[in-house]
């Protein structure tokens, strides 16, 4: 597989703001568009990386390293923000901070129908699930919205979602 | 497991789980799900995490 992700710099910028506001844990499952963050995130002997078998668990992992007294975030695909609805109850019933950084698909070039269900409606399900939401389509606004979005969360015991559209993650390409 | 529990820090799943561990006595150091099914472990495991030194001993 190849794509357009040479050369990126917004996962950097999203990893300086993770040391910035001291993550100390991270909750991901593999994915293209999260790889170079994930990559950062597993070379980092100060953050855990916790990989997982499904979305929702990154969500139990959340609340207890807040109940632990550290910092979370979890980064998922736009289809993996369904398989969380649930499981979001107990950010909303306990008022834990949640940071999710969601990469889409479904959208800009999509070349695979099965994404576009879900991705058609990741940001009104987040917002029915208690998050707050922030769309990022170019790579100027990463630097501020995911600032922000870090801020809101940790200073404000809030559910924050940065959406990362699929135009700014590009374009991806399958080889055999 | 709780009658001789020290510092052991309690999660427990909804329903009958949740319901037992509160009638064997409350603690500040339960944390009781009453919903969010399935989360008991993971959260278990960020508290763990977040608790390293904690949890070796």
């Amino acid at each position: 597989m190849m794509d357009d992700q040479t050369n990126i710099r917004w996962p950097d910028t999203i990893y300086d703001h993770f040391r910035r506001v001291g993550i100390r844990q991270v909750g991901y499952v593999p994915d293209a568009g999260h790889s170079r963050l994930i990559e950062l995130v597993c070379k980092d002997p100060d953050i855990a990386d916790v990989v997982l078998t499904t979305e929702e668990e990154g969500v139990g992992l959340v609340a207890g390293a807040h109940l632990g007294g550290q910092r979370a975030a979890l980064l998922m695909q736009s289809s993996g923000v369904g398989n969380c609805i649930n499981m979001f109850s107990l950010i909303r019933n306990c008022g834990f901070p949640c940071l999710a950084l969601v990469t889409m698909r479904g959208e800009f070039a999509e070349f695979n129908p099965w994404q576009v269900p879900m991705g058609s409606i990741t940001e009104p399900v987040l917002k029915l699930s208690g998050f707050l939401t922030y769309r990022v389509d170019e790579p100027e606004e990463i630097d501020d919205l995911v600032g922000a979005g870090c801020d809101m969360a940790f200073d404000g015991d809030l559910a924050v979602a940065i959406l990362l559209s699929q135009r700014l993650i590009g374009r991806k390409r399958w080889t055999k | 497991m709780l009658a001789d529990r020290g510092d052991l820090m309690v999660v427990c799943g909804l329903g009958s789980p949740t319901y037992d561990v509160a009638a064997a006595g409350d603690h500040p150091l339960n944390f009781y799900l009453w919903a969010a099914m399935g989360g008991a472990a993971m959260i278990g495991l960020g508290l763990a995490l977040a608790n390293r030194s904690a949890a070796s001993r």
